[in-house]
């Protein structure tokens, strides 16, 4: 008898969790359950996967393209139509500002499978120009590890599951988890003798009341705590000296930039005692295996590439890089990293380092938005809500209209299709063939590619289709070159694999044209629904030619490009997921990039940083905006902005600011209070909630609220929650990455 | 916090709630289910299963029925674990 559970992944976050669907009629889902056949996940899941209907069936869905008029309405369009005014428009750009004036965002937590599709189009375009929501978050993480690592391949990591002292910093895994099973992990962890767990946080957040340490640090100042610490390590010389002799540069003079430091005056600066900090700087000298995980509660505050450094510091220091339970550098499926980590382009108006081949999503409007010859002219956007997602969602939302054409792909009428040109109708993701790209696990590493569960409607259409018949308008697509690969098809995959490598050899140009080019051809002889794997073929060929051992470790046969073709096959007939890469811990070592194979300390740039904070904590806050706004918080009840209708939740519909209560007490509010949030950017209304894990001049509101509901005509707007980026401006972001400071927004809160 | 499994799991049989948990956290006593407190983590999936309407989150379980708290804690230590439905005769 056939299932009728069908195996998918939870698209929340970054983990993408399998799931199995009870897929009821019309494209309901009826059940979600979790899919033990899944090699990561195997069965767990988390509170929020099972309300995902409320994604497949939410509100402001769009069924067919649209095109704006000058009045701000929108009319139905063909897919012809779409298509030939889109790519004439945006060819009219190249030609008169050049394809580098088109920039192109890409987004969706688990919507994955565009990728190298969307490239196929920039490839057509000339457009060189990307960016996407890890440049409002990892790109100093990724800058730092680039500088000390280099890695030639992959995510540079830590393994805080497998830690003898496992440190979240400015992270509450117990919400927004990092490795799979998490929240059973955390629990089996908290009640390990072997196991220390640490979080830095100014909130107590659910993490820290399991934790065995919970170091209250004031909001925007991890910088001080974290450079205590290294400190200490130094002074103490708790270094692993052997480790710097072996695999590190640069011990000598970064240390020096540590033995003045006085410990006692860094702890009043960030509010953790001496003591404390003292005692944990002892817990990772004597501990075998230290891991540290920082992330948004750092990643989006004040100094946090400078913060990010210290922490990899701290870690390589103390000797914990390349065995279990420390800092490891993964082996992707695709390798989102290492070809772009040597990316040493700014962008043309704000002259804004360019990470991970990302430019900072914190400059968008202002590279639009300016006279500038090379400013941006136009904007492809596909599955990021920005005009509610990025920070500044005032001048992100001018910016879009100040363009000569942005093309929106989205399932619903977001606030950013609202400023569109062109809004063009996606299946959801369980409408479609997706994959789950984001694989960082070491050193065991899982891919799966999803099936579609549910037949799309017939009006909409999935990205790869929409790219390629954009390229074929563009006429990017050599005709003569489908037909060769469409007749090697005929006589098999070996024949199609040969001739498909002797074209890419002989025409190098077609490279990124390649996944549109699989896709036409390849891609019909794939089981049905699937013909979107197509561009990963090659991929898999690369995998298995770079890491042969790692892909016979996790259980495919072969060599050469029998081995990939045997991990493509596997790939494509494994629903709920399948290992693609197992390793051993020391892996790590050989993903050292520099030439001296060395990992190197010292980072010239984050020197005049680390002197600057000799004059102590500069506060942003002021008589009119006292409170530090954390925006973002992940709660039970918060999920990424594809849940549009906030009556997915069970509690907190309103997305609470939260306050502490002797501030509550000061201010006259109770829980239930009607209140207005303002900061320099922007307000609205809000309801409090008075929560005692909060500290005093700390406050907080979760992400995904104030969305508005843009079709419905009959009801009146509803807007539930405050919108965290109506408050925040894109010019508060750190020097060197430009990602935000959600997390340190001065605000003001009056009854209203 | 974790959820809480009461007396209107008695003599019910159809165990679907053990078939969604994730964690495995289920523990089968003669007429009873009942739910580690320590082991739970809250994904809340077993409580729309639960058609005897006996699965409460702690925050919502009725006064009446608060000692049910201690009594799944109690013998979630004593009873085996269940992770599969068992299919009846």
């Amino acid at each position: 008898m056939m299932s009728d559970w069908k195996p998918s992944a939870c698209i929340l976050c970054e983990l993408n969790c399998g799931i199995e669907i009870k897929a009821g009629p019309d494209n309901v889902i009826e059940k979600i359950r979790g899919d033990k056949q899944h090699p990561g996940s195997k069965g767990y899941l988390c509170n929020k996967a099972t309300r995902l209907n409320h994604y497949q069936n939410g509100r402001d869905r769009i069924y067919n393209p649209l095109r704006r008029n000058e009045d701000g309405s929108f009319d139905e369009i063909s897919w012809d139509t779409a298509i030939a005014e889109i790519a004439e428009k945006l060819q009219k750009v190249k030609e008169q500002h050049g394809g580098d004036k088109i920039l192109y965002v890409s987004g969706g937590q688990g919507n994955h499978i565009v990728g190298p599709y969307g490239a196929s189009t920039r490839s057509a375009l000339g457009s060189i120009y990307k960016t996407n929501a890890i440049a409002q978050e990892k790109t100093g993480e990724m800058w730092v590890a680039n500088q000390m690592f280099r890695p030639t391949m992959g995510i540079q990591r830590s393994d805080c599951e497998n830690a003898e002292v496992a440190i979240y910093l400015g992270k509450n895994p117990w919400h927004t988890h990092g490795f799979h099973q998490c929240r059973k992990g955390l629990q089996k962890l908290a009640k390990d003798e072997n196991h220390r767990m640490v979080v830095i946080d100014p909130r107590r957040s659910e993490s820290a009341d399991i934790a065995d340490m919970h170091m209250a640090v004031k909001p925007g100042t991890d910088a001080w705590l974290m450079a205590a610490l290294v400190a200490v390590i130094v002074q103490e010389d708790w270094v692993d000296h052997e480790f710097m002799e072996k695999h590190t540069l640069g011990y000598k003079e970064i240390s020096s930039h540590f033995f003045d430091v006085v410990i006692d005056e860094y702890s009043q600066e960030c509010g953790v005692e001496e003591e404390q900090i003292r005692e944990l700087a002892s817990m990772i000298h004597n501990a075998n295996s230290v891991a540290i995980w920082e992330d948004l509660g750092v990643q989006m505050n004040r100094n946090s590439t400078l913060v990010s450094y210290f922490h990899k510091l701290l870690l390589t220091m103390t000797g914990n890089f390349g065995k279990k339970g420390t800092q490891f550098i993964s082996q992707p499926l695709v390798d989102l990293a290492s070809p772009v980590y040597r990316d040493e382009r700014r962008t043309p108006v704000t002259n804004s380092r360019i990470i991970g081949g990302m430019i900072p999503c914190n400059i968008i409007s202002e590279e639009i938005l300016t006279d500038h010859p090379d400013r941006m002219r136009a904007m492809w956007i596909e599955g990021s809500n920005l005009v509610h997602s990025y920070a500044g969602s005032q001048d992100m939302a001018k910016a879009l209209r100040a363009t000569e054409i942005t093309v929106v792909l989205d399932i619903a009428m977001t606030e950013t299709a609202m400023q569109a040109d062109y809004v063009l109708p996606a299946p959801t993701q369980f409408e479609k063939c997706e994959m789950s790209l984001f694989n960082f696990e070491f050193p065991h590493n899982v891919m799966q590619l999803r099936h579609p569960v549910f037949k799309a409607p017939e009006s909409v259409m999935a990205e790869p289709e929409i790219h390629a018949r954009l390229c074929e308008a563009l006429g990017a697509i050599p005709a003569d070159v489908i037909e060769t690969l469409n007749q090697a098809l005929t006589k098999g995959e070996q024949v199609f694999g040969a001739s498909f490598m002797q074209i890419m050899a002989q025409q190098p140009g077609l490279a990124k044209l390649a996944p549109v080019i699989l896709y036409r051809t390849l891609g019909k002889a794939l089981p049905k629904g699937l013909a979107a794997a197509a561009a990963f073929m090659p991929m898999c060929l690369d995998l298995a030619f770079k890491n042969p051992d790692a892909v016979r470790a996790a259980g495919h046969k072969g060599k050469g490009p029998e081995l990939g073709m045997n991990l493509f096959k596997a790939y494509v007939e494994s629903p709920s997921g399948v290992d693609f890469s197992v390793e051993e811990w020391d892996a790590s070592f050989k993903r050292l990039g520099h030439e001296d194979k060395k990992i190197h300390l010292m980072l010239p740039e984050m020197i005049p940083e680390i002197k600057l904070l000799e004059n102590g904590f500069k506060a942003l806050t002021t008589d009119v905006f006292p409170f530090v706004l954390s925006c973002g918080e992940r709660r039970d009840y918060t999920a990424n902005g594809i849940y549009r209708d906030p009556a997915w939740k069970k509690k907190d519909y309103d997305g609470a600011v939260r306050i502490s209560p002797i501030d509550a007490e000061l201010l006259g509010v109770e829980s239930g209070s009607k209140v207005m949030l303002s900061t320099r950017q922007g307000q609205g209304e809000a309801v409090i909630e008075v929560n005692d894990r909060m500290m005093a001049g700390h406050i907080s509101i979760p992400n995904g609220g104030g969305l508005t509901n843009n079709l419905n005509t009959d009801k009146p707007l509803e807007r539930v929650g405050v919108a965290a980026n109506e408050l925040t401006s894109t010019d508060h972001r750190d020097f060197l990455a430009g990602t935000p400071w959600h997390k340190y927004v001065p605000a003001n809160i009056q009854l209203m | 916090m974790a959820y809480v499994v009461t007396d209107n799991c008695i003599s019910c049989k159809n165990m679907d709630c053990v078939e969604v948990c994730p964690v495995d956290c289920f523990y089968e006593g003669r007429n009873l289910l009942v739910i580690d407190p320590n082991e739970c983590v809250d994904c809340g999936l077993c409580e729309p299963e639960c058609r005897a309407g006996a699965i409460f989150t702690e925050d919502d379980l009725p006064k009446d029925k608060q000692r049910f708290i201690k009594l799944n804690t109690d013998y979630a230590k004593i009873w085996p674990v269940i992770t599969d439905k068992k299919v009846s005769a």
